[in-house]
């Protein structure tokens, strides 16, 4: 599973963070989100669909590959 | 509430969604104020209406289209959203402005509450709240709202803004007024009163700048490297004011009341050990 960020429509909620600190962080200059595990491992799979539901934006998105 | 409602609908209101509805109105006898909201989804109104109190504005009840809403700008803008309006209002920096001009502030505000600034706040944080609860704590009770929820939120304005604790009275009765008055003569005052506020605190912290959220809004430049118009930095620090007092009041206590009536949430928060003040004094 992999996942991805829309940084024009991110706004720097920083739920994803919060919620999944494993895989999302926010950058400290423009308060947006980074992705430090795109390539998300098993353990972390339901947190992170959980952080990317939770987006206010809906900048977050989930994919197969 | 009655839903044959007479006035006729504003032209760009479908009639079927007119729904008589005042935000403001507790009905006698009605506790909890959540059952108002229940309420009009048993009653099975639409899920999109609009009411012609308090100015006339639109209601959404599903948590889909309230999502829809906020993430879509372009229909639903976010510029000047006070029920019932008030005239003049401030374009509040970053709320009331839609993108791509919604980005100038945000970008200045948000790393300043990510998860990793708000952790360094923590302790301070939660000093300022134990040496509340210490206030009270030898009378075995408290008025939650009037001797900590209120209180704890307006500190932490002034501690963020840079302000000494002693002005903490003077707050919360500005905070007051603009949240409770519907009296249009004094809604004005009290906006003067808060801009006069946030006037001579910018120009002090532009002249002496500090280790605060004021400090580093008053000091910040554009993308051309100029400093953001005057206008802008005030209502920016506006939306701070109204956002941080008032909102923080209410969501505290509605969690508290939630964990007051509903013991097994109370056993889960303890069993988390996220709240000790719930378990060494419940």
């Amino acid at each position: 599973m992999r996942v991805h960020v829309n940084l024009d429509v991110c706004q720097g909620h920083a739920r994803c963070e919060d919620i999944c600190p494993e895989v999302f962080a926010t950058d400290a200059v423009e308060g947006k989100c980074v992705i430090l595990n795109a390539e998300v491992p098993p353990q972390w799979e339901d947190k992170a669909r959980l952080a990317v539901r939770n987006c206010p934006e809906g900048a977050l998105r989930v994919s197969a590959q | 509430m009655n839903l044959l409602w007479q006035p006729p609908a504003p032209d760009h209101v479908p009639p079927e969604r007119m729904v008589d509805f005042d935000f403001f109105h507790i009905p006698a006898g009605v506790t909890d104020p959540a059952e108002i909201w229940h309420d009009l989804v048993r009653r099975d109104v639409p899920r999109i209406f609009y009411t012609p109190h308090n100015g006339g504005h639109w209601v959404f009840l599903d948590y889909d289209d309230i999502v829809e809403g906020y993430r879509n700008h372009e229909t639903f803008s976010t510029y000047q959203t006070p029920i019932p309006p008030i005239e003049p209002f401030p374009v509040v920096q970053p709320q009331g402005v839609d993108p791509p001009a919604h980005n100038v502030f945000r970008r200045l505000l948000a790393p300043l509450f990510t998860p990793v600034a708000v952790r360094a706040m923590g302790d301070e944080l939660r000093g300022r709240a134990a040496r509340l609860i210490e206030g009270f704590a030898d009378c075995g009770r408290c008025d939650f709202i009037g001797d900590f929820a209120a209180r704890f939120p307006t500190g932490t304005f002034l501690y963020l803004f840079g302000l000494p604790e002693e002005r903490l009275d003077e707050f919360l009765v500005l905070a007051n007024v603009f949240f409770r008055s519907t009296d249009p003569a004094e809604r004005a005052q009290n906006l003067n009163d808060i801009y006069a506020v946030l006037e001579t605190l910018f120009r002090e912290k532009q002249a002496n700048p500090g280790p605060d959220i004021a400090s580093t809004i008053v000091t910040a430049c554009d993308a051309d490297g100029q400093p953001h118009a005057w206008e802008d930095i005030l209502n920016c620090g506006f939306l701070l004011f109204v956002a941080g007092l008032d909102t923080v009041t209410n969501t505290m206590a509605y969690i508290w009341r939630y964990l007051a009536t509903t013991p097994a949430a109370r056993a889960f928060s303890g069993a988390t050990g996220r709240s000790r003040c719930l378990s060494s004094r419940d």
